[in-house]
């Protein structure tokens, strides 16, 4: 790839040095915050769509539904409603498993009144309403736990995610660009006898300003260049890592063709912004030399 | 060609550094600028260039007010106009050719259309076989010789030199303004800045001058030979 520079101005500018590697640790930082947003964003909605797919049916010990009307009639009223996909009761056992991590394994925990428990998979576009309604009628006492409030929170921090990865995004952008401005700046005061030369022999800003901004256009590609480099090695890990055998916690980030190359819009954009940048910096400093 | 009329400059809040100046120089004339350190020589070049505009008074140049041009205009008013500055201003990282080939290409023309051109001037002016070495290598006299090209290059109407031959021997220093006045011979109106009276002496007789005293014009001696148009 041939890389733009000015014929004009020299290769290397005070002010503008360092630039790539500024400009390269912006765009790694800024598809990290994208990527991290996306994971985020991703796992809670999966965890949220689990939820809605799931509901817990709990018959608790007060409610006088005995065990046997419970195998005979609530498992099969459950079963044959058209909301349901399966429903499946939680045994002593697993019940015990479940509250281990607090309680222990002890004996106490079956001298416990704890509610019978039905893990109940409700079909897409299940109406939880109506099989909430039959219950009531049935079963007085029996409760159905939605995981409404759950699912709300996971909302609440799917949108907090998005904004921070927006912010974050933002932020990043206006740091590059501030630092892109304070480098055309230098360059331009590095360039001062250059520029001025040119004004006398008949050159409009323009010219100048497109000269400033075909070397931030290669300073801008050099620094994308550099910064592709960890955000390729992110991504790759990233694939190893979610592919065959994920870790568990990883197990819910799955990225699509789409997230990837949102991830790149931040080198994408880079080069773009860097040059754009240089070239209203120049335009508005020479603005008043005449 | 030129006319400037109680012309006065200064610069932001201070004191005029040039005052009341009044004169006309026709199309295809060549005087010299004289007057001692600190007259006002190269204020006023650097106001024919228009690297200023005067703060009162009427300059007009190729039939117009420069008082009343817009700043946009300026830039193809200066493509007319040549300028030898008197420390070269030779751009260091570029070469020969690049330095010479700068008024050409800020016009935006690709450089297959003037590299022809180009090296024929720099064979002209005596530095054909040093079309890609750099300033730094050159000696004074081949830094001022670029300079004379690199001014001449785009076939400007007025043609401004200031001490053209303060920082070279007598001998390139004849040389340098032989060039000068054979592109005034060419048409261009020439204006050189000089306090070298020996200079002055040997080309009297057929340049006028301009004779500054304390940002002031003393007197304008008309040039002897004046050509028709330019």
């Amino acid at each position: 790839m041939i890389i733009p520079h000015s014929k004009i101005l020299p290769r290397k500018m005070l002010g503008s040095l360092l630039l790539p590697l500024v400009i390269a640790v912006n765009v790694y930082l800024a598809s990290l915050a994208i990527l991290g947003g996306l994971a985020l964003i991703g796992a809670t909605g999966q965890w949220s769509d689990e939820l809605a797919q799931m509901v817990t049916v709990q018959v608790p010990p007060e409610s006088g539904v005995s065990n046997k009307a419970i195998e005979k009639s609530l498992l099969g009223v459950l079963r044959d409603h058209p909301a349901v996909a399966q429903a499946r009761p939680i045994d002593a056992a697993e019940m015990e498993s479940l509250l281990a991590p607090w309680l222990g394994q002890s004996a106490v925990i079956r001298e416990l009144p704890l509610p019978q428990l039905i893990d109940v998979v409700i079909r897409p576009e299940g109406d939880i309403d109506s099989l909430r309604k039959r219950l009531d009628a049935e079963f007085p006492g029996v409760e159905i736990d939605d995981h409404r409030q759950w699912r709300e929170q996971m909302q609440d921090v799917t949108a907090a995610a998005r904004l921070v990865c927006l912010l974050l995004v933002a932020m990043i952008s206006l740091a590059a660009i501030a630092v892109i401005i304070f480098a055309t700046r230098a360059s331009l005061q590095s360039q001062n006898e250059l520029v001025a030369l040119l004004h006398m022999i008949g050159a409009h800003n323009s010219f100048v300003a497109g000269e400033f901004q075909k070397h931030f256009l290669g300073v801008g590609i050099i620094g994308v260049l550099i910064g592709l480099v960890p955000v390729f090695l992110t991504l790759a890990a990233i694939i190893y890592l979610t592919g065959n055998d994920p870790a568990p916690w990883l197990g819910r980030v799955q990225f699509g063709p789409g997230d990837y190359l949102l991830a790149l819009t931040p080198a994408l954009s880079a080069a773009l912004i860097t040059m754009l940048t240089a070239r209203l910096t120049v335009l508005r400093t020479l603005a008043d030399f005449d | 060609m030129i006319r400037v009329k109680n012309v006065g400059l200064h610069y932001a809040e201070g004191p005029e550094v040039l005052n009341n100046i009044s004169f006309t120089l026709a199309a295809g004339s060549f005087h010299f600028l004289t007057g001692r350190c600190g007259a006002g020589k190269s204020t006023l070049l650097r106001m024919l260039y228009l690297g200023h505009r005067p703060s009162r008074g009427v300059m007009e140049m190729f039939g117009r007010d420069i008082s009343q041009l817009d700043a946009s205009e300026l830039p193809e008013m200066r493509r007319r106009i040549g300028v030898i500055f008197q420390d070269f201003r030779l751009v260091s990282h570029l070469s020969v050719f690049e330095n010479v080939a700068l008024p050409l290409a800020i016009e935006g023309r690709a450089e297959q259309d003037y590299r022809r051109d180009v090296e024929e001037l720099l064979d002209w002016v005596g530095l054909g076989d040093k079309l890609h070495h750099y300033p730094e290598l050159l000696s004074g006299g081949e830094q001022q010789q670029v300079a004379i090209a690199r001014a001449v290059v785009a076939s400007p109407q007025l043609l401004l030199a200031d001490e053209p031959t303060g920082s070279v021997d007598a001998k390139i220093g004849e040389r340098l303004l032989g060039l000068l006045i054979e592109l005034n011979r060419q048409g261009a109106t020439l204006l050189i800045a000089t306090h070298d009276t020996g200079l002055l002496e040997r080309h009297r007789h057929h340049a006028g001058e301009l004779q500054l005293e304390e940002g002031g014009l003393l007197r304008q001696l008309p040039p002897v030979r004046v050509k028709a148009s330019g």
